[in-house]
């Protein structure tokens, strides 16, 4: 099992070099595998330095899950050569489709919140964890729209995840997005999601739209509103892994790092000094 | 009637291609309502995403497109997919080729009587080539150490105007100058060098490829002692297998 614990951030080329000597607290990293795959270079061979240091987590955004087309061979075996070379003993991504009929949009698109799409999700999510010979879990998405449906994110996050026996990745910057986006109750929509199936968490900036949408960048602070529905859902999962995600506009490792201590110092309130064990 | 999955893929599929309105869209699945702003952004997304990439690798040759012509660098993005359509799951693979399809553009630019600067296409280029030397999977040459290793023959200075528009994008176009540079990933320290070979390194590696034999090489009008120096600053380099 990983042994990953605590707030760690995800493994960008800016910083490579700066993590492996960096003096600041740094609890472990996430990488994305389709960084790597089919690739070489100074990156992967600080990745590989740094993979001898730290605890790793991987996450994919390629994966196309809710999608209808079959996974492609040459990325299934890519992912599993990878994990397995780096001793990855998990892997997540997200609830959603990027792929339709030979279509790439590299983009996260929603589903419609249906019954046909819970079978067909958690069909897929139990096909890739047997092909990865590992354990997969979802990550709940940002969405700016809301498909037609028969049923609300909670719901449906929750149907997959028990038809498909997966955990799941909660983005806690998505949970506020999709709240804001739709005029929901951030702590509200917090709270239907199966908290108690949760792997990890995600934290991350956004970016408020000239549309008026909130779009999930990954490329500012955390918002200031997200702090307190972090800590909420800290209290709800349990001591799971906490990551800071930073992918566009990517800043030195240092202003990646205070973010991480802000998180981190939520983390010991609430898991630590709180009691709150391990999520089973 | 209940929106099932295959027609919901086809209506995003023709939304996101924008063969549909946002307001067909919501016809074809059942939505209720005036279409919102998320429909609107996921269209707009899918010609920013490609879009972004290119100008992350080629950012260079984008700023210097758009001096030589606004809005240059977009059409040579759509002049791209439409040779070389979106067919991969690995987004980085968008901005392998990019420079086979700016050189085709600018054939199709001189047939028009509208040419766009030659300098243009071989700066896009030394940028595929740097970017694969960094970032590219290993492509083993025979008789060569390093990983990855490209020789290009330019006509102008690409390599002293890349680094001069690094520190101000404004600079002008470099004079004619032909060169030839060795672009390459080092195999030690995995990172992109380039080198602007003297004629006794290019028959050096011409040998190491099996290009030339050394009687060939010594015929060229090298001494014995100018191929081995010449092997030895390659070694020293990691293109060629230290002793």
């Amino acid at each position: 099992m990983s042994g990953a614990r605590g707030v760690g951030i995800g493994f960008r080329r800016r910083f490579a070099d700066d993590v492996l000597t960096t003096d600041r607290t740094l609890d472990w990293l996430e990488v994305t595998p389709e960084n790597f795959i089919g690739r070489g270079g100074r990156f992967t061979a600080a990745f590989e330095r740094a993979r001898a240091d730290f605890d790793v987590l991987a996450h994919g955004v390629s994966l196309n899950l809710g999608g209808p087309d079959s996974f492609e061979p040459d990325q299934i075996e890519g992912l599993k050569t990878f994990l397995d070379r780096y001793e990855i003993d998990s892997f997540s991504d997200h609830l959603c489709f990027s792929t339709a009929r030979g279509f790439y949009s590299y983009d996260l698109l929603p589903l419609p919140f249906t019954e046909e799409a819970v079978t067909h999700c958690a069909a897929r999510i139990r096909e890739l964890s047997d092909r990865l010979e590992r354990a997969v879990y979802i990550e709940n998405i940002s969405a700016y729209t809301i498909m037609p449906g028969t049923m609300d994110e909670g719901a449906f996050t929750t149907a997959v995840c028990d038809e498909a026996d997966c955990g799941i990745l909660l983005d806690v910057n998505n949970i506020f997005v999709n709240a804001t986006n739709h005029g929901l109750d951030p702590e509200a929509l917090l709270r239907s999601l199966p908290a108690h199936r949760a792997k990890q968490i995600h934290l991350a900036g956004h970016l408020d739209h000239r549309s008026g949408l909130k779009i999930d960048t990954h490329g500012a602070p955390v918002h200031d509103d997200v702090w307190p529905l972090f800590e909420t859902a800290l209290g709800l999962t349990g001591d799971v892994p906490v990551l800071i995600e930073w992918d566009t506009d990517v800043p030195p490792l240092e202003t990646v790092l205070d973010e991480a201590d802000k998180a981190r110092a939520i983390y010991r309130k609430v898991i630590q000094d709180g009691g709150q064990r391990r999520a089973g | 009637m209940s929106l099932t999955l295959d027609a919901y893929f086809e209506a995003m599929t023709r939304l996101l291609k924008h063969e549909d309105t946002p307001e067909a869209f919501l016809e074809r699945v059942g939505g209720e309502g005036p279409p919102g702003r998320g429909l609107r952004y996921y269209q707009s997304a899918m010609q920013i995403i490609p879009g972004n990439i290119l100008r992350e690798v080629y950012g260079r040759c984008a700023a210097y497109a758009d001096r030589v012509e606004p809005g240059l660098f977009d059409e040579l993005v759509r002049h791209h997919f439409q040779l070389c359509p979106i067919s991969r799951w690995q987004i980085f693979r968008l901005a392998e080729s990019f420079a086979d399809s700016v050189e085709s553009y600018a054939a199709e630019r001189e047939a028009q009587n509208r040419p766009i600067p030659t300098a243009l296409v071989e700066l896009v280029d030394y940028e595929q080539c740097l970017w694969l030397a960094r970032s590219g999977a290993p492509a083993p040459t025979h008789g060569i150490a390093a990983p990855v290793f490209i020789m290009r023959r330019y006509t102008y200075a690409v390599r002293d105007w890349l680094n001069a528009l690094r520190k101000d994008p404004a600079t002008a176009e470099p004079r004619a100058e032909e060169q030839i540079w060795v672009i390459y990933r080092d195999p030690h320290e995995e990172r992109a060098h380039v080198l602007r070979p003297t004629p006794a390194q290019l028959l050096a590696l011409a040998v190491a490829t099996g290009d030339l034999t050394d009687e060939q090489a010594l015929g060229a009008g090298l001494t014995p002692d100018d191929l081995a120096a010449a092997r030895a600053s390659l070694r020293e380099r990691g293109l060629l297998e230290r002793a």
